[in-house]
């Protein structure tokens, strides 16, 4: 009881599972797809269909609400490890040579590809994604691209709005 | 058969989905700076949901204001990625209010998507 009204606790106690549910979850998805690549889906797949499983027998709504809500975050990070490897062949996120070599070969080919083309791409249309310098597209050539101006905000010349 | 895990569930995951979509476009149209607002926003309607009258109120309430907050404490994150080109930038960009990146570098580093492995 507060200010004599019957408090929920169901709300913050779920918002507090959603919060850490998808942190978790960003963190999962990295770990494991760095060290497994994305073999572990089905795993991941099957034990959210479990967890909901377990949700539908649960007595207590808010214990079930919140294995429905992890069990149904894992059934969408068993997709996301698909998603991980695809920033992996773009060179967006960790690749371990060890484990994911069909992207280590994805990516090699273009970085080598962009040695070859390197001076035709500056300051024109992007040859890979056909992004200019004022429109920027999903580019698979990431952070090689030269259209995209990598340093168009340097760390040292940005303008610090927060201490005016 | 309790359906209310399955249900809230398929809530939270609706929310989610939502959540990468407003992230995207609140960074594009007003900018990363006011990612603090909208984090009190979402710690406004977690505390809201405890006042509820009943469980699924108080439920759908707390699931969509845990929602507005992970989307708040992404948008630094969004900001980066942009600055990265990986999402399209406001044409106006450079007259938005922006974030001082050196405060909120332990991001992303120097390439996209390589956080610590803690980071959001």
């Amino acid at each position: 009881m507060l200010f004599g009204l019957p408090l929920q606790l169901a709300g913050p106690i779920l918002a507090a599972v959603t919060f850490l549910t998808i942190w978790w979850g960003h963190i999962m998805v990295r770990i494991v797809h760095y060290y497994f690549g994305v073999r572990p889906a089905p795993i991941i797949f099957g034990a959210g269909l479990l967890l909901l499983l377990l949700s539908t027998q649960a007595g207590i709504d808010v214990v079930s609400a919140g294995l429905g809500i992890v069990g149904l975050t894992m059934l969408w990070d068993a997709f996301e490890l698909h998603r991980q490897e695809a920033r992996v062949r773009q060179g967006h996120a960790p690749l371990n040579p060890r484990v994911h070599r069909e992207a280590a070969g994805v990516l090699a080919a273009t970085i080598a590809d962009d040695r070859v083309g390197s001076g035709e791409d500056e300051g024109g249309v992007c040859l890979s994604c056909g992004s200019t310098e004022t429109s920027r597209y999903l580019c698979r050539r990431g952070p090689y691209c030269k259209v995209h101006n990598w340093d168009r905000y340097p760390a040292a010349e940005t303008v610090d709005t927060a201490a005016k | 058969m309790n359906w209310t895990g399955i249900v809230f569930g398929v809530f939270a995951a609706l929310m989610i989905g939502t959540g990468f979509m407003w992230v995207i476009r609140f960074e594009y149209y007003v900018g990363a700076y006011y990612w603090k607002w909208l984090c009190g926003l979402g710690i406004a309607l977690v505390v809201l949901s405890a006042f509820m009258p009943n469980f699924v109120l108080s439920a759908i309430v707390g699931i969509i204001g845990g929602c507005i907050a992970w989307g708040a404490v992404e948008l630094p994150h969004q900001q980066e990625r942009v600055d990265h080109g990986l999402f399209r930038a406001h044409p106006n960009r450079a007259n938005h209010k922006r974030l001082n990146s050196s405060e909120r570098s332990h991001g992303h580093g120097s390439k996209p998507g390589l956080g610590k492995w803690w980071s959001f």
